[in-house]
């Protein structure tokens, strides 16, 4: 209470050296504070997923319980916000998404709340997709795409994009270490089930080989569309979805799942947030496999309840991470490995970037 | 000299009427520089007192402590025998005329004349009447919606007279008001500030380096050298009376001649490279020597005077009403004496003798 | 009647408020929104997380490889070069407008400012379509067979500069222009009848004399540059690294603010070292236009900096007159008008290659656009979304502007009218948060609002965009006060005004144009902000540069342009309204 106190009166002594204007602006904030428990704010990763997630969890949640969903947009990587959040007791969010990375370090500092619910409650889930403080909703995965109509003959493993002569043309890669170094090992030879622990000496080995060759170092998953879509680069690693949508625009490209990497993303609630409970029930809810469905038909993210493919048609499911033809030959990104090195491989990989 | 002595020593002051303005020991320094030395000084009212030195002598800084725009260093200042040495700028009942007029470039002429009559509250109707009539004494009644960028320098002079008139401020200064102006609107405008002065009473401290300009305006002229004043005096008694050698030059023409005292047949005269000269007979010789003054238009060539000077012509200067002779006496000295009217004009190179009254002269330590 | 006076008064004058007063409330503003937050931000690059105790591994790490002080190099050589450029490419422009009629400078200016109401995330992806592979200028490069392989204008340093330059030029032009329309035209006149060349005249006087603006220009576009990373992410290659995109992966992908501390701390250092070697040099007077205190000549360092220029000039002279003798005086004088509509096009090329963007059918940003539609408009008119990011940029801009504005004004009126020793120091720390990364500020404010309170608030992100403000309306009001007769004021007091009355009577009407200008800058830094918007905005109160950002990091499309486009019409209009304002008398 006396730490309440204390904020609060430095709030009035800003208030009152403030001028009028802003006192103004800010009054609907502090109303907007003062909210019930029967709302719920939801931090999402915005832009289509908004509108994506809204029909298939948002609207659906809303009729069933009638606690309102409000969504915000998150940082790509909201974990500094997420530990500011519990830090200081400010619950601005309530329920939000998070990666298997964001999870993991949320979840050794200790700054989530369990979800209540387990895998043997959802049998259907996959068994990655669950964890005490976490449900996985959606799958993304960094896969290979390519213009067709500038590469006549179809690459179908990384090698082939490390081939130059056989494939000639202009290529992109991430400027990040992560799935980079998994990419270059593979297209060393590695199989995909003996990727990790990474052997990070030879994963750079294998880059110096292309590195002069490499046109464009993208860094946002918009510009990977960009890219693709308006021919700037003939092949290019990146996340399945971010092509789809260019191909979904009428790009002439293709996705090559072979040799594909996955990941997570999902619900995670700030520890200690007073609304935990309906945050709990929100989160079990989007668990079930109709709401799943229902998100991939906006976005082509594959669900991770299984049984949501009994929702889908085939037609759709092709082009989904998760869809039995796809996950198979595909292999889950370790955040175990990049949560211990994530650090030290982004240091070493933008030094080598720069040499 | 004190300040008592001061005010009795004033030629206006009337058996111990209250000066307009009275200074006492005011003084500013920067640091180390001194700016103003503590200084005396009262102004009667009515007066047309004129602040006459050299850049630099401190006539600016005396004028800035008067208005308060510099803040005193030490002193202080009476106003109609009110302390006002803290009064803030804005509430001293002072008026100040810029060297550069300063009109508000945003304002029309009679925006400008306004402004003070503004600040002071006046009624609207007041305003314009007042600003009317002060804008027809310095005969700019139809240049009211001007701005001030789109008149001449003597017009801009004239707005800044009448924005200082119009709010009838007991003391105006003025700061080289007529410094940018071309010789003959100068000599017009001193007509227009000394009617001014005449019509309205007020009392005006007026800053200038011009001797001319001061000798034609002044009641009095206060001397300033060095940051303290030097002598202070009506026209005719700085100039005929000079009391120190820096006055002398200062104003007018003068011809210096330094010496020792001799003594000569039980009178004291002036032992000089030039000559051995008789001192006027209201000079005590006290101390070992001192400087004669003398004006150009004392020396008569050929006059049959004890008090003579010889030397050969260098130059000759036509100025209208008048002709100089400028002669070289030796020694690298020069003397400059005015032509008498009917005297003959000499030859470049001829050799003269010219002489004076001893009266007519100065003495200076 | 003897009056007994005492020659020295030694009584107690009443307290006058020093002017230096008027700097208060910036500066409390600063100390407690950026000082302290930045602050306890730089502590935690000395604190072990786990223990909280002290340690310095974090600094240890930075010296472990050299990646960092590699980076620090790239960043300060892109920073460099940008510099540079925009002073070359904004001095002719600068030059060509300080001689324009006062009218048409303002109506001109317009276009220069154009870059400034495009937002740069927009702009970045403009010049992706532009200069790309596919894009308009190979495209035409191409079609008319002057190149038979596309040109490499991106993704390379090239690209970064054509970016980082293209955002800069006006910053550069409206910095030096004050400083050239203050120069006497008649003085290159009169050094021509003293036997100087027109060459000569030009740039042994005129050009000295504006050196102060364009060494102003210099370190302001310097400052400002280093802590970009929008730019380098999207139109740099594989080198193309700046500190700035270090940090905010530091802080927001792996977490550690420590290390994330230290290298704020580096770039800290850096900066003002280098803002140390630029006063030693040139002088940070010229920035503000203080310093007649008699120090100017002094320094060996500022000397040689001077003498460097004087060189430049004098080079310069004798290149220019064979030049002019060659192409004739007729040549010479067209070169002026068409490099300054040559950099204004390059200025305006990106805003104008949106419009068309957002007009398309198809659901791509490309060009040229396949099909006429409005769709895009109908999607941005009909998203709640976009509609109150929208309205609250607007808002929250509008309050930094007004707030920022009068904050930066009385703190200019306190240094010019204050004649501190302290004015030096008074003057930096109002300019740091110019040189602080933004990053810096902005985990440090959302550290600081959480605990008040104030994330997610209109007001958080007012007082953030304020302080990010305040050096910009600070630098603006300095320097017309500089050339302002403070005469003015004094004989406003001898008329009888007080203080505040002359304030706003005399000074402030007298000094419109800079005021105005000074709003402007705030306005455009709030309203294109984005760095604390991400932070302090908690994803809730979204503005519209966070929108952009969210739909540029998630699904491109030409919505975008369709804002753009709208916000444009808007501020068009807004501008106008300002300049009639500003030449009315």
């Amino acid at each position: 209470m006396n730490k309440d106190k204390k904020y609060l009166d430095r709030r009035s002594l800003l208030k009152a050296g403030a001028g009028a204007g802003l006192a103004v602006l800010a009054t609907p904030a502090i109303i907007g504070r003062a909210r019930a428990a029967t709302q719920l704010t939801v931090a999402d990763p915005g832009g289509p997923f908004g509108p994506a997630y809204r029909k298939a969890f948002y609207d659906p949640f809303e009729q069933k319980t009638g606690i309102r969903i409000v969504n915000v947009a998150r940082e790509a990587e909201p974990t500094a916000q997420f530990k500011a959040i519990v830090e200081t007791g400010s619950y601005t969010w309530d329920v939000c998404t998070l990666t298997l990375s964001a999870r993991d370090i949320l979840t050794k500092e200790g700054l989530l709340e369990p979800i209540g619910f387990s895998h043997s409650d959802v049998p259907s889930l996959m068994p990655l997709a669950i964890s005490p403080f976490w449900l996985g909703v959606d799958v993304y995965a960094a896969v290979l795409a390519y213009r067709t109509d500038r590469i006549k003959k179809a690459p179908e493993s990384w090698a082939d994009f490390w081939d130059l002569e056989q494939f000639p043309g202009r290529r992109s890669l991430r400027k990040n270490p992560i799935d980079t170094l998994e990419e270059a090992l593979l297209a060393d030879g590695v199989p995909l089930e003996k990727l990790y622990p990474l052997d990070a000496d030879r994963a750079f080995k294998k880059l110096d080989q292309i590195k002069s060759h490499i046109d464009v170092w993208w860094t946002g998953g918009a510009q990977s569309t960009q890219l693709l879509q308006s021919g700037e680069v003939d092949m290019i690693a990146g996340w399945s979805a971010r092509f789809q949508a260019a191909i979904d625009g009428g790009a002439p490209a293709k996705i090559v799942w072979n040799q594909g990497l996955y990941s997570i993303e999902g619900w995670g609630i700030p520890k200690g947030c007073p609304r935990a409970e309906a945050a709990r029930q929100f989160v079990r809810f989007c668990a079930e496999a109709a709401q799943q469905a229902i998100f991939t038909e906006t976005l082509a993210y594959g669900p991770t309840n299984l049984s949501a493919y009994d929702f889908i048609p085939d037609e759709r499911a092709a082009h989904l991470p998760t869809s039995p033809w796809n996950l198979g030959q595909m292999t889950i990104a370790n955040e175990d490995w990049w949560s211990a090195n994530r650090s030290a491989m982004t240091e070493r990989f933008n030094s080598w970037l720069l040499s | 000299m004190t300040a008592t002595e001061m005010i009795h020593s004033t030629p206006r002051s009337a058996g111990g009427a209250m000066p307009k303005l009275l200074i006492d020991g005011l003084s500013k320094r920067y640091g180390n520089v001194t700016a103003l030395e503590p200084t005396q000084l009262a102004v009667e009212k009515g007066e047309f007192l004129t602040l006459l030195g050299p850049s630099g002598s401190g006539k600016t800084t005396l004028l800035q402590l008067i208005c308060g725009l510099v803040e005193r260093s030490s002193g202080r200042l009476f106003i109609d025998g009110v302390d006002q040495s803290d009064t803030p700028v804005h509430q001293r009942d002072i008026g100040l005329v810029f060297q550069h007029y300063a009109l508000f470039p945003h304002l029309t002429v009679a925006e400008n004349v306004a402004f003070p009559l503004k600040m002071r509250g006046c009624a609207p109707g007041e305003i314009s009447r007042r600003v009317k009539d002060a804008l027809e004494m310095v005969h700019l009644g139809h240049l009211g919606d001007r701005f001030p960028r789109m008149l001449s320098g003597g017009q801009q002079q004239r707005v800044a007279l009448a924005r200082c008139f119009v709010y009838q401020p007991s003391i105006i200064l003025m700061d080289e008001p007529l410094g940018a102006l071309d010789k003959k609107l100068r000599d017009h405008m001193q007509i227009e500030i000394k009617r001014l002065h005449r019509e309205t009473g007020t009392t005006i401290i007026y800053v200038t380096h011009d001797q001319e300009e001061a000798l034609a305006m002044s009641d009095r002229i206060c001397l300033m050298n060095h940051a303290r004043i030097e002598q202070i005096g009506a026209p005719h008694e700085i100039y005929t009376r000079p009391r120190t050698a820096f006055a002398a030059d200062f104003i007018g023409i003068s011809n210096i001649f330094r010496g020792e005292f001799v003594h000569d047949a039980g009178r004291p005269r002036l032992a000089t490279p030039h000559g051995i000269f008789n001192l006027p007979e209201d000079v005590s010789a006290t101390g070992k020597g001192g400087a004669l003054v003398v004006r150009p238009e004392h020396l008569r060539i050929g006059a049959a005077s004890p008090n003579r000077i010889t030397g050969a012509v260098s130059e000759i200067v036509y100025a209208g009403s008048e002709t100089r002779v400028i002669a070289d006496l030796g020694g690298g000295t020069q003397a400059i004496l005015r032509l008498w009217p009917g005297d003959p004009v000499p030859q470049i190179g001829e050799t003269i003798t010219a002489g004076w009254d001893a009266n007519s002269a100065a003495f200076v330590p | 009647m003897t009056m007994a006076l005492s020659m020295t008064d030694t009584s107690p004058r009443p307290w006058r408020p020093s002017p230096l007063w008027l700097a208060v409330p910036g500066f409390v503003l600063l100390v407690v929104f950026f000082a302290f937050p930045v602050a306890r931000l730089l502590v935690l690059s000395v604190q072990d997380a786990q223990t909280g105790g002290f340690s310095l591994a974090s600094f240890a790490r930075i010296t472990t490889t050299d990646v960092y002080i590699r980076v620090l190099g790239i960043t300060f050589k892109i920073a460099g070069y940008t510099a540079i450029f925009s002073l070359l490419l904004g001095y002719p422009l600068a030059y060509w407008l300080a001689r324009m009629p006062d009218a048409v400078r303002g109506r001109l200016l317009l276009f220069v400012m154009v870059p400034f109401w495009t937002s740069y995330l927009v702009k970045t992806f403009a010049f992706m379509l532009l200069l790309g592979r596919t894009g308009v200028i190979n495209d035409l490069l191409l079609g008319t067979g002057i190149v038979s392989q596309p040109l490499p204008l991106i993704n390379n340093e090239f690209g970064v500069m054509v970016g980082m330059v293209h955002a800069m030029v006006p910053l550069a032009v409206m910095t030096m222009l004050p400083v050239m329309t203050g120069i006497d035209r008649r003085l290159v006149q009169a050094a021509q009848t003293l036997g100087a060349s027109p060459v000569h005249a030009f740039w042994l006087v005129y050009f000295k004399l504006s050196l102060p603006g364009v060494a102003a220009a210099g370190l302001l576009v310097f400052i400002s540059s280093l802590g970009f990373f929008i730019v380098p992410a999207f139109l740099g290659g594989r080198r193309e690294t700046m500190l700035a995109q270090l940090i905010i992966a530091q802080v927001q992908e792996l977490l550690n603010w420590s290390f994330a501390g230290a290298l704020a701390a580096m770039m800290l250092l850096a900066a003002l070292v280098s803002c140390w070697v630029y006063d030693r040099v040139f002088g940070l007077s010229t920035v503000t236009g203080q310093g007649s205190d008699g120090k100017e000549a002094s320094g060996r360092l500022r000397l040689a900096g001077l003498a460097l220029l004087h060189g430049l000039a004098s080079v310069c002279a004798l290149i220019a007159m064979p030049v002019n003798r060659l192409f004739g005086p007729r040549a010479g004088r067209a070169m002026l008008p068409a490099v300054s509509w040559a950099v204004i096009a390059f200025l305006v090329a990106p805003t104008l290659i949106v419009i068309p963007i957002a007009f398309t059918s198809s659901q791509f940003l490309e060009f040229p656009p396949p099909g006429f539609s409005l769709r895009w408009f109908e999607t941005y008119f009909s998203s709640p979304l976009w509609v109150q990011a929208t309205v609250r940029s607007f808002l929250v801009a509008g309050a930094t502007a007004a707030a920022a504005t009068v904050i930066g004004g009385l703190a200019a009126l306190a240094l010019a009218r204050g004649n501190s020793r302290w004015n030096g120091a008074i003057f930096a720390f109002f300019l740091a948060p110019m040189i602080v990364p933004r990053i810096v500020i902005a985990v440090g404010l959302f550290y600081l609002f959480a605990q008040i309170g104030l994330v997610a608030t209109d007001l958080g992100l007012v007082i953030g965009h304020t302080v990010l403000a305040i050096p910009f309306t600070l630098v603006t009001i300095a320097a017309v006060l500089k050339s302002y007769d403070t005469r003015l004021d004094q004989a406003a007091a001898t008329l009888g005004a007080n203080r505040l009355r002359t304030l706003f009577l005399i000074t402030v009407p007298l000094v419109k144009g800079g005021l105005i200008a000074a709003f402007l800058f705030a306005f455009i830094t709030s309203f294109d902000e984005l760095t604390i918007a991400i932070f302090v905005s908690g994803g809730v109160k979204t503005t519209l540069p966070k929108q952009m950002w969210d739909d540029m990091i998630l699904q491109l499309n030409p919505t975008l342009a369709a804002v753009s486009v709208v916000v444009f019409a808007i501020v068009t209009v807004l501008l106008l309204v300002a300049e009639r304002v500003r030449r009315s008398p």
